[in-house]
């Protein structure tokens, strides 16, 4: 997708914080979202899962997306929401985000792609580089927006 | 739908009928038997012929049905007693059938392009010559087209009015005797149709009419994935039943219908999972094809006898298990039946005779496979395991005969003198065993030498829906299937330390007069130990043929669960075999008895029941010590089971109470033991003194020492010192090197003043 293409979008994001950061995925590639869920933690697995939940009826897998973007790990708490994604991104599959602020729509602002080989990438995360593929400029702040198509590759 | 769609369609329906029809056929003509009475039997296998014949023509299969067409021609004459089986017609037929399953497994041509012309010479030569109106050419005295310009497969007299009656030419079912003298009614069959669509009732129709039909159950064939959709509704409902059950006891018109529908539930599972549920005859009726073969092919005379065929597996494990039980009996051909003449020599019968038996019990399937050949030797295998590299000499010479057999299971293994073309690659018998495991079943061989083997296979009964243990770890809860639960164990906090040991590298517990490995649950959680350390529950767990003890903190019940499948990315985790939903909707992992084994690195000393018998010799033989030293002084050891940890120390956090010197780990304070040593420490010298924690029930001891010497198993030539009331047991050698051995306990009681 090129810079051009990503300004003509009229996608929207769902977007959330990490700690202070805002980070956004496109709507469309949410099923649901999910609050006070309880997660069975699953030991021996790698440190980006945070474990699997039930959703009606179905076992999903939940990543740590926080410890995915560089973050210490952290239990899960009342304010936490787990984002579903559709199977096109990844079968029975979620993040754990820690807030959830909105929906925020693409067009309206200013969105640069950013090219992850770029020497002056402030973010220095390896993993957090990744995920990361467009900065948009909100009117008060900048929001990062996460490819979700590469979650499932941490595991 | 297009045409091309239909017929394509009807190709395939009729396919996988036909495929039954001719492996049933296939069946039928092995066991023929010339001497029995198998008049019977060619009638139904002329039925299904007839039925895979007017299929294939009407399908266009055209090579498919010729073939058809010269087996029936053959049974016809069999029928009319004009031919009798026979070890040179039997062969003949079964050759034809065979190449018809070849024909209809290809999937993209069924046989159109197949070479047929071999199999129908062989047919022509087997046919009586004289007779001519059996073959696909013609009635007798004409051939090829009559004069209405279609070709005649089939003749049968029929009286004249059905046939004048009859405003359009209709498929007439064969009648039981085919006369071969031509009256002047001529019914021919129609079997060239172009428009497929009166096809399906063709080949079901003939069945229908026939008199002496045996009426058979009334069947249908669905689709697996139905099958598979119904399994997971009904798991669904499992869910929701164990949600009812949660109910309050006050609300008796709910907990009434809870119960209900739990009856409901339990018959709903019970019936798709017995829908999943196959003969085994599935897979035993081949073998006694393929031994016969195997006979002529090897020059033995084998026999075989089946019981049991009726037991019912589910559709994937019988799948799994055909390839493994064929390639053992394969094995048993090979190198388990000796040839006529050495038989013979040993008394034994000539023939060979391989049993199979099939049975329920205890809640597992049994498949023992016996024979009564040349058995395996032990000392052959002990052999080839040392030569292969397979296990190290002193260990194979520890084994017991009878676990010296399980050596064969071992990749690369084969004590085949040379790798023939039916088996001895040394692929197969490990294959096996890891397919029967991944079933969730086990292997198991006994065998005499000169008498015969006996391999056993334990499966369990079908799958989804399982009755568990629920426990707890840490605060999570975990599923254990019931059928990997041998028992379960309280164990009293106050005695648990005399009942749980270390031999050697591992935990062990005392039961019944027998020493159980155990793993510690929290620890493959990796998890720390619970707070207050003790041990309160242990459930003596069987993962193949192996037992092994876990330990983890609480039972929290049974509970009969619908298994789901780990997400893809977690499979690879092996102590985990999938997870569950609840019935408070909360997610429960499944564990897997032989990945936690496995996970842990567990030694096991006995196939049979994972107790171990030799291992308390050999504690008076080697015993497992840490040798240390302190300063420049001599050099101690001490048990490894009497250590609890090994720290670093750091000699200036020392803090002296009177006498006593005390140092503190995870906010604990330990009693230094050590004192002449610390006395004569230098600062100046700069190695790193360590502290040796022992583990003498409350106390908190350890013993400073400057040089960690090393760690392992040493033979023990134990002098008794005059000094062990001071805390020496005794003085060894160690390598030679004279070195005081540590008897903890009264080390303890003496304040370490021997040190």
């Amino acid at each position: 997708m090129s810079a051009a293409d990503i300004q003509a979008e009229t996608s929207q994001y769902c977007t959330f914080k990490i700690g202070t950061q805002l980070y956004g995925i496109r709507l469309r590639e949410i099923k649901e979202v999910c609050q006070n869920v309880h997660l069975t933690p699953i030991h021996l697995s790698s440190r980006f899962v945070t474990g699997c939940m039930n959703l009606r009826g179905k076992i999903h897998l939940i990543l740590d997306l926080p410890v995915m973007l560089g973050r210490a790990k952290e239990p899960i708490q009342s304010e936490n929401r787990v984002i579903i994604l559709r199977d096109a991104i990844g079968e029975a599959f979620g993040i754990k985000v820690d807030e959830i602020i909105g929906v925020r729509d693409g067009a309206d602002s200013s969105t640069q792609l950013i090219n992850p080989q770029s020497g002056d990438e402030p973010l220095n995360e390896h993993i957090h580089k990744d995920l990361v593929y467009g900065v948009c400029k909100l009117q008060s702040e900048i929001l990062l927006i996460l490819n979700a198509h590469l979650f499932l590759d941490f595991i | 739908m297009d045409k091309k769609q239909f017929a394509a369609d009807l190709i395939e329906i009729y396919a996988a009928e036909a495929r039954d029809h001719l492996e049933e056929t296939e069946r039928l003509v092995t066991e023929l038997d010339p001497n029995g009475d198998y008049a019977k039997t060619i009638d139904r296998i002329f039925r299904m012929m007839h039925s895979v014949k007017g299929g294939a023509f009407a399908t266009s299969l055209n090579n498919l049905g010729k073939v058809a067409h010269g087996v029936e021609s053959i049974l016809e004459l069999i029928r009319d007693k004009t031919l009798k089986p026979s070890a040179e017609l039997n062969p003949v037929l079964l050759e034809a059938v065979d190449l018809m399953i070849a024909m209809i497994t290809d999937q993209e041509n069924y046989g159109e392009k197949t070479g047929i012309d071999d199999v129908l010479a062989k047919i022509q030569t087997v046919l009586p010559t004289s007779k001519t109106d059996s073959t696909a050419k013609g009635a007798a005295g004409t051939s090829g087209e009559d004069s209405l310009g279609y070709e005649i497969f089939y003749r049968e007299p029929v009286a004249a009015e059905p046939v004048q009656a009859s405003a359009a030419p209709t498929p007439q079912p064969p009648a039981p005797r085919a006369e071969t003298a031509a009256p002047p009614a001529v019914n021919e069959e129609r079997l060239h149709a172009t428009e497929p669509a009166p096809v399906v009732h063709n080949t079901a129709a003939p069945k229908d009419n026939l008199p002496p039909a045996a009426k058979g159950p009334s069947t249908i064939r669905i689709n697996v994935d139905m099958l598979d959709n119904l399994m997971r509704l009904a798991g669904e409902l499992v869910l929701i039943r164990n949600q009812f059950k949660l109910l309050p006891k006050e609300n008796i018109q709910a907990r009434a219908n809870a119960q209900r529908l739990d009856v409901i539930t339990t018959e709903i599972q019970s019936q798709i999972v017995e829908a999943r549920l196959q003969p085994l005859s599935n897979i035993l009726s081949k073998i006694p094809r393929l031994v016969r073969d195997l006979g002529r092919k090897l020059d033995k005379k084998i026999e075989v006898v089946i019981s049991g065929e009726q037991v019912e597996l589910d559709k994937t494990i019988l799948e799994t298990l055909t390839d493994p039980i064929l390639h053992m009996i394969r094995n048993c051909c090979d190198h388990g039946i000796e040839v006529e003449d050495e038989r013979l020599e040993k008394g034994k019968p000539a023939t060979g005779k391989i049993t199979i038996h099939a049975y329920h019990e205890g809640g597992l399937i049994h498949i023992s496979m016996r024979d009564d050949g040349r058995g395996m030797s032990p000392q052959a295998i002990r052999k080839k395991a040392i030569a292969n590299e397979l296990r190290a000499p002193h260990e194979i010479n520890a084994m017991t005969d009878a676990q010296v057999l399980d050596l064969i299971f071992i990749p690369g293994f084969s004590t085949a003198a040379s790798v023939t073309s039916v088996s001895g690659r040394g692929v197969g018998m490990d294959v096996v065993k890891t397919s029967i495991e991944k079933l969730g079943g086990a292997v198991e061989v006994s065998s005499t030498l000169h008498v015969g083997t006996e391999i056993i296979l334990h499966l369990p009964l079908p799958l989804a829906i399982i009755p568990c243990l629920i426990i707890r770890c840490g605060g999570d809860r975990y599923a254990i299937p019931q059928v990997n639960v041998i028992e379960l164990v309280f164990v009293d906090p106050k005695t648990v330390g005399q009942r749980l040991e270390n031999l050697g590298h591992q935990e062990v517990f005392h039961i019944r007069g027998h020493f159980l490995p155990v793993v510690r649950l929290r620890s493959v959680m990796q998890l720390p130990d619970a707070s207050d350390g003790a041990v309160s529950f242990l459930a003596v767990l069987r993962a193949g043929t192996r037992w092994f003890g876990l330990i983890f903190d609480e039972v929290a019940g049974t509970e009969e669960i619908v298994v789901s499948a780990m997400h893809n990315k977690m499979k690879g985790i092996s102590v985990y075999s999938g997870a569950t939903v609840m019935g408070d909707g909360r997610v429960a992992l499944i564990l897997d008895a032989l990945g936690i084994m496995e996970y842990s690195g567990l030694h096991t000393f006995d196939n049979g029941t994972g107790f171990i018998r030799t291992q308390k010799r050999a504690k008076l033989n080697e015993t497992s010590l840490l040798l240390f030293k302190m300063g420049n002084s001599e050099q101690f050891a001490i048990r490894k089971i009497d250590i609890k940890r090994v720290v670093e120390l750091d000699l200036g956090s020392i803090h002296e109470v009177g006498n006593d010197r005390f140092y503190t780990v995870d906010g604990v304070s330990i009693q230094v033991f050590g004192q002449k040593y610390l006395r004569e420490y230098d600062p100046a010298e700069s190695h790193r003194t360590y502290l040796i924690i022992l583990k003498q029930g409350e106390e908190r001891v350890g013993i400073a020492c400057s040089y960690l010497t090393d760690i392992g198993d040493f033979v023990l030539d134990l002098t008794p010192e005059r000094t062990k009331d001071r805390g020496i047991d005794a003085s060894i050698l160690v390598n030679e090197v004279l070195t005081l051995l540590i008897d903890a306990p009264s080390l303890v009681a003496t304040h370490g003043e021997g040190l």
